[in-house]
Parts: structure tokens; sequence; C-alpha cells
């Protein structure tokens, strides 16, 4: 699914990932690792956000230097901490994501619906907590026909019953053929996902758990 | 020096003299690098403001937009999420506090106060008492109220229900994504918008007002909107900046980079719709309706190519107040020789070239 060859990032002259090669197959990944390992930075060079050297190839086809838009219209991400201008609305930003991400309006708002966000979805942003913008992030990471959804930290600042709904969401989407890459300090149980394998974030690199 | 004043200073008056430093510079090297004979020349001015009511109140009205930018820029570094640790200082006494806000101010608004001072020696020096004591009351008044603004910042209070509040535009239309920035700036950038759309659309209805061409002839028209372009490099740097921080997921949105770059075009285009239709009063006068696509299409190339002077690494406030000079400047010169479209289109070109190669390289330090 997702190939690396030789990528490295670079935060000013501080190598701060280093991965010289890496293959991930289709499934549900756990990355896991310290603070300040490079989880956020592995999950920002896949979704197009950080600039780095190497190339990371999806499906043996699209390399995101050279076909990045076919790459990230499949690749979404959800940020551990999302940051969306106050003024907008979450209908702004769902139509945004489902004209350029070519997604359903309708399964969308039926997310928000489950997630318990939908009646906030013509207000403005500012009058969100952090738990429904974070629920919102959420949402428009599973828009479109990804094959690949990177979600950043799923679990935190949201409220007990929406970790459920969005198990329930990832185990749905996985079951259509979506791949997963998660990083996430909370425990989760087999039941509600069950993992295809573990990734380590460590030593400034990125390798799978044997 | 206490620890709260101390924390006051480096993230209040430090920062803001370094962020607008580029700014200082260039108003330093026009009043006094300019001149031949700086105190001549000011000694000049400032007789000129003693004596005339009306310049008086005009350099009153320059001074007002100055405090005004000072305390825009203070109060919305109060209420940033980052300072949101200020609250604290609720628990100063009032008057402590008020005392620590005033000498913020009075730190930031210091040139101002300098100047002032030098006309209310020369207003007693020419025994026109008066305009000393009309500057001095001026400067009393602004120094005393400002600090309260800044107390009522840090009680976290909305500006909805103050005078300083200006009221945003709550239109529940669809808002493309091009168009974010320029949202973001009618939401969250009131004053700095209001103020630079003033005086562009002064320095337009002065020049149309007061130049008569002789002959037919676009060249002026166009310096004129160099000037104008120019004077939007604050908005520039702030929406670069609106970008960095609310907009960075958009980079995984599968739009090709000739997209996001018409997209520029199009902001920029928006953002200068006022200027644009302004100019139309010009028709006939000063130029012809079939200069007008060339006269317009300037100011968006360079609205663009100091966009994308940003995303060079590291492009402080600073530098980008000198690039736009040098680019101001050498664009001057070359408008001088009458290109027509070249000098819009070669610009264009380059800003393009830049932006493909810096847009996904660009990282925020």
């Amino acid at each position: 699914m997702l190939q690396f060859v030789d990528v490295q990032k670079f935060y000013g002259s501080f190598l701060a990932v280093h991965i010289s090669s890496l293959t991930i197959e289709e499934g549900v990944w756990w990355v896991q690792g310290e603070n300040g390992s490079g989880k956020t930075t592995f999950l920002k060079m896949i979704a197009g956000l950080h600039p780095f050297t190497g190339r990371i190839i999806l499906n043996s086809k699209f390399d995101i230097k050279k076909q990045r838009r076919q790459f990230v219209k499949q690749v979404n991400y959800a940020e551990a901490e999302p940051l969306y201008p106050s003024f907008l609305t979450a209908k702004d930003l769902v139509e945004l994501y489902c004209e350029t991400k070519g997604g359903d309006i309708r399964q969308a708002l039926e997310l928000l619906k489950q997630l318990r966000v939908l009646d906030a979805y013509d207000k403005t942003i500012r009058s969100y907590s952090s738990g429904m913008v974070k629920k919102l992030s959420l949402v428009l990471a599973f828009i479109g026909q990804p094959k690949v959804i990177l979600l950043d930290e799923p679990l935190i600042t949201i409220d007990v019953s929406a970790v459920n709904t969005i198990c329930n969401m990832i185990n749905d989407s996985f079951k259509k053929g979506v791949s997963f890459i998660i990083t996430s300090h909370q425990p989760l149980t087999s039941e509600q996902l069950a993992f295809t394998g573990t990734l380590l974030a460590e030593n400034r690199t990125i390798h799978k758990n044997r | 020096m206490p620890t709260a004043l101390f924390i006051l200073q480096t993230l209040l008056v430090n920062y803001f003299y370094r962020i607008h430093a580029g700014l200082f510079m260039f108003s330093f090297f026009v009043l006094f690098g300019l001149p031949q004979l700086p105190l001549v020349f000011h000694y000049s001015i400032i007789t000129g403001i003693v004596q005339s009511q009306t310049f008086l109140a005009l350099v009153m009205l320059i001074w007002l937009l100055y405090n005004l930018k000072c305390i825009a820029y203070i109060v919305q570094q109060l209420q940033h999420k980052q300072q949101s640790f200020l609250f604290v200082l609720n628990c100063l006494s009032k008057s402590r506090l008020y005392l620590y806000k005033l000498l913020v101010h009075l730190q930031v608004y210091m040139p101002v106060l300098l100047y002032s001072i030098a006309i209310i020696v020369v207003a007693f020096k020419k025994h026109e008492y008066l305009c000393a004591i009309e500057v001095m009351t001026f400067n009393c008044i602004v120094l005393s109220v400002s600090p309260f603004v800044y107390i009522f910042a840090l009680q976290q209070k909305s500006f909805t229900n103050s005078p300083f509040f200006i009221p945003s535009l709550n239109l529940r239309l669809r808002k493309p994504y091009f168009l974010f920035p320029l949202y973001f700036l009618l939401a969250n950038r009131k004053q700095m918008l209001l103020i630079t759309k003033t005086f562009s659309l002064l320095w337009l209805y002065g020049f149309i007002q007061l130049y008569e061409p002789e002959r037919h002839d676009i060249r002026p028209i166009q310096l004129c909107l160099l000037i104008t372009a120019a004077s939007h490099c604050a908005i520039i740097y702030e929406i670069r900046l609106f970008e960095d921080e609310y907009l960075e997921f958009s980079k995984n949105l599968p739009l090709t980079i000739t997209d996001r770059f018409f997209k520029m075009i199009g902001l920029y285009a928006c953002l200068l719709l006022p200027e644009f239709i302004f100019l139309l009063k010009g028709i006939h006068l000063q130029f012809s309706i079939r200069d007008y696509p060339q006269i317009i299409v300037m100011p968006v190339v360079l609205l663009c190519m100091f966009h994308v002077v940003l995303l060079l690494e590291a492009t402080s406030m600073d530098q980008l107040i000198r690039i736009v000079f040098g680019i101001t400047a050498g664009c001057f010169f070359i408008i001088l020789y009458n290109y027509g479209f070249i000098l819009s289109l070669a610009i264009l070109a380059l800003a393009f070239v830049l932006y493909k190669s810096y847009y996904y390289h660009y990282e925020k330090q």
C-alpha cells in the first residue's frame, strides 16, 4: 500500500526522521512511540503537509511528489489538534472537502449525526468546543474515496460515547477496503479495533514491530 | 523591573518593534534619509504644523491612526490563545495594572511622543500656545485612554459592545475556498483592512483629483498604483500568517499548483476590487477604457509576487518590506519605459515559477 524509500525529514539541521526502507501493507496500523519520537511528523509527511527528501509511493503507482493530486485524493488526514478558521462553519468545510475530495455530503452528514455534532452544522467554528472541532476533523478525514486514512490521536478530547462511534466508523471503512494509520496513546482493546500490526517510532525512524 | 512588567515588555513592546522594524526603517529613511538637510526639513514641517490648524489636524489624524494600529496589535496579542496566561495579571491591583499598561503603551507610542515634544518646543518658541496645548491634550487623552482598552482586553471581555468594535458582515453565503483569507481579514483584521483601504483610496483620490495629464499617458497612474500595491504588504503578511496557522490542512486537498495559483490571483483581484472600481473615476481624464485591463493587472500581479516572496524561507516582515521596496523601485523604472503588458506578464511568470518551486517546500518555522 505505502512504500517509503530513503525518506528523511530535517528540522533545520536536525534529522527528525529517517526511514531508509519501509512498506506498509493494507490494514489498520497503530503507530506507537514516545512524545517527540516523530509520529506526527511521519503522518504529516504522508499527508503532504510536511516537506521531506526521499519518496513515498501509494499502491506502487502514485509518488507524492510526482502525482501529488492523485496521491492526496486517496490519502486523508485528521490532525491531533485541528485548527480551522473560526469564521467558517462545518458546512463550509464539509462542502469544500466534498468538492475537492469528491465525496458525498449525505455521508458526511450521517457521520456528523453519529458523532452528535450535526446540530452545529450551520454554526461558526468559534462556537465549537475543542471536542466538537476534533469530531468535525475526524468526519472530514472520512470524506471522499480514500484508500488510506491517517488519524493522529483520534481519541483525545472526545467524549466516551464518541470513542466507540469512531471505532465503528474505522471498522466499517476497513471492511470497505480503507486502510488506517493511527497514532494513539489511549489503550485500545482488540474488540474496539483489530490492528493489523504496530509501527514503532523510535531512534528517529519508523519500523514495524516484530 | 517587576516580572509582570518584564513579561509585558518582552511579549508586547519588543515584539511590536521587531514585527514593525521594516516599517520603522522605511519611515526613518523617508523622513530623515531622503531630505538633504533633515533638521531644516523637519523644522519647516513643524513650523507648518504649528502655524496651520488644518495641517495640525491632519497630523493628529495620522497619529490617531498609528495609535489605533498600536492598540489593535496589542489587543490582538493579549487575546491570542498563546497569551491566555496573561489573564493572571488581573490579580494585580487596578492602579498597578493601569500603570503597567500605560508603560507598555508609552513605549509603543514613543515615535509619536518624541515628535510631539519637538512640536511643543517649537510652538512655545513661536508663542503658538494654542497649538502646544492642543498637542499636549491630544497626547494626554490618547495615553490615558489606551491602557483602559488593554485592561478591557486582558479581562477577555468581548469588544462587540465597546466603542472600538467594528461590526462584521455576517453573510450566510457559501464561502469559496480562495476567499478564506479575505473573510479572515473581514473577521479578524478589520482595523488593518480599514486603515489600508482608507490610505489606498485617499491616495488614489488625491492623484486623480490633483494630477491633470497634458497628453494621453498611463504611466503616471501605473506609478500611483505601485504605491497602492506596496501599501497592502502588511495585509499580505497577515494573510500568509493566517495560511500558516489555519489553512495547513488545505495542502492535503487534491488541488493542482496551477489551480492554487489562480485562486491566489482571484483573491488579490477581489482584495483590490474597491481600488479598481474607484479607478473608473479617472477614465477619460487619466486613461481610456482600453487601458483599463493593463492598469488593473499590474497591482494584482504585484500582490501575488509579494505573497510568493513570503513562501521563501523565513521571510520576516522586515525582509518583506525591504523586498517590496526593491520590487517597487525596480518596477518604477521599468514602467517609465512603457512596456505595456510585458512587465506584468514577466512578474506573473516569475511569481508562478517561485510559487511552484516553494509552495510545498515551505514550512512554518
